[in-house]
Formats: structure tokens, C-alpha cells, sequence
């Protein structure tokens, strides 16, 4: 049995948004009461509507920010409120791909120097050997030796986001949190790295928290899928039974709309009807009930928990699921 | 819009009318510390009204390189057209005056970029950044008429609560939303020719669906021509009408969207639709990527850039270029007016 490698309890991002003696403060809450645990080995996918929240849990699980509550444990430690320091020699066994590789990458260093860093702070090494570690690098994410003298400007959108991925796995940490890690690559590049992390994973026992807009790569590459909307998990399963039989209406909603890539079975895919809520002013009770399709009464109301089905790993948040009991 | 035959027989000089972008072996070169690279070698394609030119391609083959050559972009001063021409309703506009560029870039041809973040201002809110494209474009518009339409703008593009948002700086939204914005933007000029390089790919897909379907609805409105960028075959599938897929800074293959995804005909394309994993392929098994590398543009082999990967290559395919050349796959109910592919041995590659 794997050991549990990354235990996230009730966590939450409340965003502040304006503040000043004669107005109330209003929150934005872009992430609230997060809980899921992962698995060294383990790829959990996470999905949902832009805006929901996905950046900014991955940001809170490395402590880039700070979490307005819960708790997050790493290897059994309480990390949560871990100095920036001591965070420091965690992050050789954490890292993150941001979505927007310019986010990672000093743009007035080579992309040698960018890649031999990492080994530069946890001493490892010497010049020699750094420098050969960081062309091997390049060579796994299929970048030629010539970009080490390069600037990240030289290179296009995909080619960053190789670069950013090459740094992240420099120094084969336990979990990488990849934050559309794959989106700016191509069909071919794209199996290439997910290829790669997936041998990684089997090597090292890497856990990956894999953050993606494209369902099919998601689904290729996870072992659970969590489904967020506004802020909150409404969905938690094995990726096969989400898109199986997705049983959260929004992710029902979400599963139906994936392109095809086959021109003759061109269709209208359903877009979500209702006012899109945002985490500024959030419908009462279920979050999702402005935009439903299978709204009821209660559900104005009521939030509904996030609850596991009777025997089986799937968590659901939803008042239909409930009466289904 | 309809793929049919009847196409072809429109006589030449309407076609011609139609054609409202031509792209005409276009070569693009760098200067960079180690020498001159040339990142465009004989691009060629060209775009009608009211239709969707898909660009597909390797990553780094020279996509948004090429759409910094039409917008009149490039980085300067070591970015330049060394070779062919860019038409617009048939007039060449790479020699065109900086300002002439920039009034046809703020009013004819407009753009939504890759990274958003290098088309969005950090110091300005994005409700005056989008209010100013209205001032340029529509200076008829008072303060308040413009503010609101950049209020129905934001609406139309699926962001929630625009009159608050309206005042938000661009670090305070989400990549998606930041990408939202500028299409926002490009879309408010009401272009002749949208460029759109990667516009959805921070998008979730019920967001995605409503962004198509916005392009298209102005689509068929003002008969605007879009040229797509994308990694993501089912957009391609679902937008296009025409696709090119480029490899390291050349067209490999032009041809119609059924025929792309019924008979990809270069051995590059076909590794490419080969690679997508589907949502019945098994899961965490290996993908099937294409063997290999591109190899650095200062170190392209001289024959075929896809030599050093491809199965089929050749001593031919070493020692010369295959140019871009019509090719009728004699087996296919072939619905182009033309299929356009650069190989020696199509024969071969598609009859294995
Ligand atoms: N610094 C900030 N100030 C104010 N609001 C913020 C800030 N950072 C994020 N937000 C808000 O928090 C919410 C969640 O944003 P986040 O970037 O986590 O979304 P996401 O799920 O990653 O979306 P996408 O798929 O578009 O990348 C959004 O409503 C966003 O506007
Ligand atoms: N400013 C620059 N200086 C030097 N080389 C550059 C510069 N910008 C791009 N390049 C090079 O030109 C080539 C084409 O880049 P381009 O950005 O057009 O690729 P792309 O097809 O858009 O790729 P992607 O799908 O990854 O966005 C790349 O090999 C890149 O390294
Ligand atoms: S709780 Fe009600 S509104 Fe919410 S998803 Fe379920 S059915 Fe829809
Ligand atoms: S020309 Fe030769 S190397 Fe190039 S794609 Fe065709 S067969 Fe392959
Ligand atoms: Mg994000
Ligand atoms: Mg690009």
C-alpha cells in the first residue's frame, strides 16, 4: 500500500477584495473547504470552469500563498504554516509548472542557468556536473543543448513551458503540481512529456496534482479526477467512472461538451444556460443552482456536502444524488 | 459553409476577390548571437472571407511567428522578412509605412495573443484597456456608450459580474479570464481578419463552446476571416474549413478539414493525429509521440526538416527539398479544390 504523501483538510482562500472603514470588506472565495488526500504514485486530475479556483489551490498547497484556514500535510508534517524558509528545503520534494511558464523563469537568465539553479541552492554537484545534469534535462523535454546560452524570449510559447517542465523535474521531487503543464504543447510534444512524467512516476513513485483544461489528457494521465466549481470539489472519482457516469450536473455539463476531433460529427455542444455566479457573490445554497439544469427547490436553500456514496469511493455534492439514497 | 464541387468551377477571378489574405513563400529570419536562423522557409497559404483557416503544428515550428509577420510584429530590430510576400485584398502590405501598418492592425486585422499577459497592460484596468480599443475604433462613441459596450463585451465572453471585474487590474483574473479579456478586445474591432493564436486554451470547455460559438456568430455577421492557431484537433475539427500544418518553419500539408482528419497524407501529420490520446485510449499507458526531435533551427538538415524523424526518408529525402506540390490520393473521394503536400514519397508513405 502506498503511503499517503499529501493530506489537504479543509482548506480555503479567502481572497480579500476591497476594504476600508466605512464599507464591509468583501471576500472572494476562490478556494473554500478543500479536502483530499493523494498517494505517492498517485495522479489526482483536477478540472473545472476558468476561474474556479485551480490555480490558486495549487498556489496554497506550495505555500506561495498563504491559506486563510485548514491544513496541509506533507509526509506526515504540518506544513501549513511553515516559514518561507523552512519551505526552502521542501521544495526540493515539491514543485510546481505554473500555467504561465514567464511565472517561473527569470527572464534576464539563460536557460542554463535557469536549469542549473536548483542544484546551485541544494549544493549539489559541481559546475561540471550541473551543467550536464541541466543538458540532460533539455534533452528529456526535447529541447536542443543550444538553448542553455538561450534566453526565454528566444523561445515560443511551448518550447517555455518545456523549459519550466525540465526545472520542475531537476530535482526529481516526490509531487509536482502541473498547472496546464501541457496546454501550449502540441499533439506529439505533448505525449512525448506526459510519456516522461509518467515514467518518472513509475521510477520514483512520483505524485502528481495535474491541472487541465483538455479532458482527454486529464483522463489519460489520472488515476482520481476532482471536479471544482466555484471554489469548491463537487466531484471525487476514479477517472474512469467520471467519464463513465459523471454524476454531478456540472460535470455532467462539462463531459458533454468536449470537442470531438472528427469534422463530420460536428455538433452543438450544450452550453451552460443561467447567469454565470462568480466567487464574488455566490448563489445560496448550491453554488451551481443558478446554472442547473436539474434545479430544485431545496437547492436555493440548501448547500449540499460533499458526501461519499454508500460503498464506493466517489464523492458527490449534490442534493440529487442524496435523494437517490 | 459548403465543401462541395460547385466550388471549383467559380471562375479564378472571383476566387481571387475572395482571397481576402495571401501569404506567398514567406521567409521570416532572426538574428541572434549565434548568427542569422531562418525561423520561416517558404510559408505559403491563403485565407477567404468568412472562412477559417486552421495553423497546426510542432511546437516552435513558426505559428506565432507567422502571425507576427501579418500583424507587423516582429520582433525589431532582428526580426525580418527576408523572402515572399503577405497580401491583403490583394495588395502587398509588407512595405507598407509604420502607421499605415498600425491603422490596418487597429482596424482591419486584429489579434488575440498566446500569452495574454503580453497584450494585457499590468498598470491599467482591463475595463479602461478595453474601452480605448472602442475609442480608436469607434470614436463616434461618448465615455459612457463606450463603457458600456465594453460591459457587454466582457458579458458576451462569459465573464461573470463585468461591472465589477470591469475595474480589475489583469494580475487579479484567472488565465482564463485574462484570456477572455483579450478576446474580448480583438473581437471588438470587428475585424476583417481575426488572428487567433491559442485563444482557448485556458478555457475550460463549456467556456470554449461559448467562445467558438461567439467567433462563428460573427462570422457569419460580418464575413470576418478567421485564422485559428491551435494545438487542440477537436477545435480544429469543429472550426476549420481549411487547415496547414507547419513543421519547422515550413507547410507540410494544406488541405480541407475532412481530409486532414480522413487521409492526413505527410508522414509528419499523420504522427501528429497518431499522438492524441482519445478518451478510449487505456489510461497511464505510454502514447505513441513522434520518435525524435526537431532539430535546432541552426542545425535544420539540408533535404527534408523532417528527415531525422521520419520513417520513410531516403537518401533523396536527405540531399534535397520536396517542394509543397498538389497531390490527389487516388483511392480518396477527394473533396478539395486542392490538397497540397511536401514529400518525395507519398506514394510510399501512403500506401504502406
Ligand atoms: N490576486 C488576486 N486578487 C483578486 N482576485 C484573485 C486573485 N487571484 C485570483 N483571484 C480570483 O480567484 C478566482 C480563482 O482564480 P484561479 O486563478 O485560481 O482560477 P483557475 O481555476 O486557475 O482558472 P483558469 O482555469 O482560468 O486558470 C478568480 O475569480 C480570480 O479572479
Ligand atoms: N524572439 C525570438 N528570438 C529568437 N528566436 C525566436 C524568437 N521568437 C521565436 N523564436 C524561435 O522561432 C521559432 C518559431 O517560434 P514560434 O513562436 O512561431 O513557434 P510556435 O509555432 O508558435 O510554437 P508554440 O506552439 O510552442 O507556440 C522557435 O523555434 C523559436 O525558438
Ligand atoms: S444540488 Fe441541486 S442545483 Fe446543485 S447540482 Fe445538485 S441538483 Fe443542481
Ligand atoms: S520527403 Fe522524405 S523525409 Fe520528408 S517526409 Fe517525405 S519521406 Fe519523409
Ligand atoms: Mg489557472
Ligand atoms: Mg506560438
Amino acid at each position: 500500500m502506498p503511503k499517503t504523501l499529501l493530506e489537504v483538510r479543509h482548506l480555503s482562500q479567502h481572497i480579500k477584495l476591497s476594504d476600508s472603514w466605512f464599507s464591509k470588506a468583501s471576500y472572494l472565495y476562490a478556494v473554500d473547504d478543500v479536502s483530499f488526500s493523494l498517494k505517492a504514485g498517485e495522479t489526482l486530475g483536477l478540472v473545472g470552469e476558468s476561474g474556479c479556483g485551480k490555480s490558486t489551490l495549487a498556489r496554497s498547497l506550495l505555500k506561495l500563498m498563504e491559506p486563510s484556514a485548514g491544513q496541509i500535510i506533507f509526509q506526515g508534517q504540518d506544513i501549513t504554516h511553515y516559514t518561507s524558509k523552512q519551505m526552502v528545503s521542501l521544495r526540493k520534494e515539491m514543485q510546481i509548472i505554473f500555467q504561465d511558464p514567464m511565472d517561473s523563469l527569470n527572464g534576464r537568465h539563460t536557460v542554463g542557468n535557469i536549469l542549473q539553479e536548483p542544484f546551485e541552492i541544494h549544493q549539489m554537484g559541481d559546475t561540471k556536473q550541473r551543467r550536464q545534469w541541466a543538458e540532460e534535462l533539455l534533452l528529456k523535454v526535447g529541447l536542443p543543448i543550444e538553448a542553455m546560452e538561450k534566453y526565454p524570449h528566444e523561445f515560443s510559447g511551448g518550447q517555455k513551458q518545456r523549459i519550466g517542465i525540465a526545472r520542475a523535474i531537476a530535482l526529481k521531487p516526490k509531487l509536482i503540481v502541473c498547472d496546464e503543464a501541457v496546454s501550449a504543447l502540441d499533439m506529439s510534444v505533448q505525449a512525448q512529456i506526459m510519456n516522461l512524467l509518467l515514467s518518472l512516476q513509475q521510477e520514483m513513485q512520483l505524485a502528481l496534482i495535474f491541472i487541465a483544461h483538455d479532458l482527454s489528457v486529464v483522463k489519460h494521465i489520472s488515476d482520481r479526477v476532482a471536479v471544482m466549481y466555484l471554489g469548491k470539489i463537487v466531484e471525487l472519482t476514479s477517472a474512469q467512472r467520471l467519464y463513465e457516469a459523471p454524476l454531478h450536473p456540472y460535470s455532467q455539463a462539462l463531459i458533454s461538451a468536449i470537442p470531438v476531433a472528427d469534422p463530420r460529427k460536428r455538433k452543438a455542444r450544450q452550453v451552460l444556460q443561467g447567469d454565470v455566479p462568480s466567487a464574488i457573490n455566490r448563489p445560496q445554497g448550491c453554488h451551481f443552482s443558478s446554472r442547473c439544469p436539474k434545479v430544485m427547490d431545496r437547492c436555493k436553500e440548501q448547500a449540499p456536502q460533499l458526501k461519499a456514496l454508500a460503498n464506493e469511493a466517489h464523492l458527490i455534492a449534490c442534493h440529487l444524488v442524496e435523494e437517490l439514497d | 459553409m459548403s465543401h462541395s464541387h460547385e466550388h471549383a468551377s467559380l471562375d479564378t477571378k472571383r476566387m481571387e476577390a475572395e482571397h481576402i489574405l495571401r501569404v506567398e513563400k514567406l521567409a521570416v529570419s532572426f538574428e541572434t548571437d549565434s548568427g542569422p536562423i531562418t525561423v520561416l522557409d517558404d510559408v505559403s497559404f491563403s485565407v477567404k472571407k468568412g472562412q477559417t483557416l486552421g495553423l497546426v503544428g510542432e511546437s516552435g515550428c513558426g505559428k506565432s511567428v507567422t502571425a507576427a509577420s501579418i500583424m507587423g510584429l516582429l520582433p525589431q530590430p532582428y526580426g525580418n522578412v527576408i523572402g515572399g510576400d503577405i497580401l491583403y485584398q490583394g495588395s502587398s502590405i509588407t512595405a507598407l509605412s509604420l502607421p499605415e501598418r498600425y491603422a490596418l492592425r487597429g482596424n482591419r486585422i486584429s489579434m488575440i495573443f498566446q500569452e495574454p499577459m503580453t497584450a494585457l497592460n499590468p498598470v491599467h484596468t482591463i475595463g479602461r484597456q478595453l474601452s480605448e480599443v472602442y475609442e480608436l475604433h469607434k470614436p463616434e462613441l461618448s465615455k459612457k456608450a463606450r463603457k458600456v459596450a465594453a460591459i457587454a463585451m466582457l458579458d458576451k465572453v462569459g465573464i461573470a459580474e463585468p461591472e465589477i471585474r470591469f475595474d480589475l487590474y489583469p494580475h487579479q483574473l484567472s488565465g482564463g479570464m485574462r484570456q477572455r479579456v483579450m478576446i474580448a478586445m480583438a473581437l471588438a474591432c470587428e475585424p476583417d481578419i481575426l488572428i487567433a493564436d491559442e485563444p482557448t486554451t485556458a478555457l475550460d470547455v463549456t467556456i470554449q463552446a461559448q467562445i467558438l460559438e461567439l467567433m462563428r456568430d460573427l462570422q457569419a455577421e460580418t464575413g470576418m476571416a478567421i485564422i485559428f492557431i491551435t494545438h487542440d484537433l477537436g477545435v480544429v475539427a469543429e472550426m476549420c474549413d481549411q487547415v496547414v500544418v507547419m513543421y519547422a518553419g515550413n507547410v507540410v500539408e494544406h488541405t480541407d478539414v475532412f481530409t486532414l482528419f480522413e487521409s492526413p497524407s505527410h508522414p509528419y501529420t499523420q504522427g501528429l493525429m497518431l499522438s492524441m490520446p482519445r478518451l478510449d485510449t487505456l489510461s497511464k499507458t505510454q502514447l505513441k509521440a513522434i520518435p525524435g526531435n526537431v532539430p535546432s533551427l541552426s542545425h535544420m538538415p539540408k533535404g527534408c526538416r523532417f528527415s531525422n524523424r521520419c520513417e520513410f526518408s531516403t537518401e533523396q529525402c536527405e540531399a534535397s527539398k520536396p517542394e509543397l506540390e498538389a497531390y490527389d490520393k487516388a483511392d480518396s473521394d477527394s473533396h478539395s479544390e486542392t490538397h497540397l503536400v511536401r514529400c518525395f514519397h507519398l506514394e510510399d508513405v501512403n500506401n504502406a
